[in-house]
């Protein structure tokens, strides 16, 4: 106990604990969206396009989460595009773009002098070494997508459950879904520090599914993905920091067994409440 | 004086690339009237409806919904339109109740960023009772019959009290009672909130008895009118090709067509068998 309480004062811990509760919170809330969907596949495009501009961003020497945000809104604009505009499924849109864009930044990679160990913290993430600015500049950024999210969640529902409907009521369908994967697409960006590209998606997509298996109503599903994501986060932390493990897989690892452990529970008929 | 044309197609044509989905249609809605669209599929019903919803902008010809071109109807003006879209297995798992539907109806009303409150609840209740399942307001979507699904898609499309309604493909996964059924409902509805109801139907039998307007298309409009002066041999013939059978509905015409070859000879044969 004594050791929690001293890992507690320390001033790096306590950056990475804030900056995970923060990541769970945002990839919670927007991941809901995400599965109601069907866009799993997006966390994923998005991510490893996002290690295209980091790549590009160390090559160049501009600012790597700059590069990556600017890459992950492209490919989330592009399907957006390619989504209202042409015959082509966002599959397949995401599969074009991702790809396109994270063989830009390995082309890139060739040419790199530098510490190739800066671009596995962040293909891995590795949230204990986070700095002060980019912890503020999360936060804010954070704020930014939960705001948006509370504040059109119902339009957003709506184009979720049944666009066509959405359209006859006259709200503007593409504008919304552009702003939507947008959306994503950022919150993907800001949790790089923590689980890394490869395991970005992870976040967006296992909280909220497994809120989707008990919640009864969309604010059921919201309060549930966001409590399942902050805990994973949380809980993986200090496992990953007891255990001398790589935060982001630890992280996932522990979305996976609440998961399962909810499954599990579900699937028992003597323990069925309802 | 003639009654006022709500919906009015003058020389409409859409093509999807070399593809001419409608060619050349005139047609006219008017106020109080039950008007069904039928035809075989890839006949452009679909096509048809999205244009009037004004989802769809036609490459010639005129559109005016409520007098105007239904691309150009303000939000509020929307509200005259009810929409029913067909069903998607994927609405089934949403997370939503019963009245959590009904309330999607009002968000065009309500704008940007409102919240749905106990005015559109109280106006979401009146309509369910007026559809008879006020007693399934709190149900969740997945626990619904096809039936009571279908009256709350209802419900949301008219809790505004629209002077239209449109409905694509109601009965598509309905037995044949719960379509009779959801016809006689409509046809209450019509009566009682003096609505004018325009749906898409390839049910010819249901439509006979129900519709007091028949629209038949295969990509043109083969005939427009009274179901008994429409749905004559020679028009079903037109839009199902010369091997359609369709049997009547209730008190409407008994329609025969001919026979395919395939059962003139499973005829034959049972004939000839002792």
């Amino acid at each position: 106990m004594s050791g929690l309480v001293e890992l507690l004062s320390y001033g790096f811990f306590q950056k990475a604990l804030v900056a995970s509760v923060v990541i769970g919170l945002v990839m919670g809330l927007v991941g809901t969206h995400v599965v109601l969907r069907n866009l799993a596949f997006i966390g994923a495009g998005v991510a490893h396009a996002s290690f295209g501009g980091i790549a590009l961003g160390l090559l160049l020497g501009w600012s790597p989460l700059g590069m990556a945000w600017g890459f992950a809104l492209l490919t989330a604009l592009g399907v957006a595009y390619v989504q209202e505009r042409t015959p082509i499924h966002e599959d397949t849109a995401i599969g074009i773009l991702f790809t396109t864009l994270m063989a830009l930044g390995i082309f890139g990679i060739g040419f790199y002098r530098g510490y190739a160990g800066d671009l596995f913290a962040y293909l891995f993430g590795n949230i204990l070494s986070i700095p002060e600015g980019e912890l503020l500049w999360g936060i804010a950024g954070a704020g930014a997508i939960v705001l948006a999210l509370l504040l059109l969640s119902k339009e957003f529902l709506l184009i979720a459950f049944d666009p066509e409907f959405a359209r006859v009521a006259g709200f503007p369908v593409g504008l919304l879904n552009a702003l939507e994967l947008a959306l994503m697409a950022s919150a993907v960006v800001l949790s790089l520090r923590l689980v890394g590209v490869i395991l970005a998606s992870a976040l967006l997509v296992i909280p909220p599914a497994t809120a989707l298996l008990v919640a009864r109503s969309f604010g059921e599903l919201q309060v549930l993905s966001v409590v399942f994501g902050v805990g994973a986060s949380v809980v993986g932390l200090f496992l990953a920091y007891v255990f001398n493990a790589p935060s982001g897989a630890t992280v996932v690892l522990c979305s996976s067994l609440i998961f399962f452990g909810v499954l599990v529970f579900q699937r028992l008929p003597h323990l069925k409440r309802r | 004086m003639p009654a006022l044309p709500l919906v009015e197609l003058r020389d409409v044509t859409v093509r999807f690339g070399a593809h001419v989905a409608l060619e050349r249609v005139s047609f006219r809605v008017e106020e109080g009237q039950f008007t069904a669209i039928i035809g075989p599929n890839g006949a452009g019903k679909t096509t048809l409806l999205r244009v009037i919803l004004g989802i769809l902008r036609p490459e010639e010809g005129e559109v005016r919904v409520l007098g105007k071109p239904p691309w150009k109807l303000t939000r509020k003006e929307r509200l005259d339109l009810g929409y029913v879209p067909q069903e998607f297995p994927r609405h089934r798992h949403f997370p939503l109740r019963v009245m959590d539907v009904v309330l999607m109806g009002r968000y065009g009303a309500l704008g940007w960023f409102r919240r749905p409150g106990a005015d559109d609840r109280r106006r979401a209740l009146e309509i369910l009772k007026l559809l008879e399942i006020d007693h399934l307001a709190h149900r969740r979507l997945a626990e619904l019959s096809g039936g009571e699904r279908q009256r709350a898609f209802i419900a949301r499309a008219l809790i505004n009290r629209p002077r239209l309604l449109l409905l694509d493909e109601p009965s598509a996964s309905l037995d044949p009672a719960m379509t009779e059924g959801l016809f006689a409902l409509l046809r209450r509805l019509q009566k009682e909130l003096g609505l004018t109801v325009l749906l898409v139907s390839h049910d010819v039998g249901i439509v006979a008895s129900f519709a007091d307007r028949v629209a038949c298309l295969a990509r043109r409009l083969v005939a427009h009118g009274r179901p008994q002066e429409v749905l004559t041999e020679a028009n079903l013939e037109c839009m199902y090709g010369r091997h359609a059978a369709a049997v009547g509905h209730g008190q409407l015409p008994h329609i025969v067509l001919p026979l395919s070859e395939h059962e003139k000879t499973f005829r034959n044969d049972q004939e000839r068998r002792p």
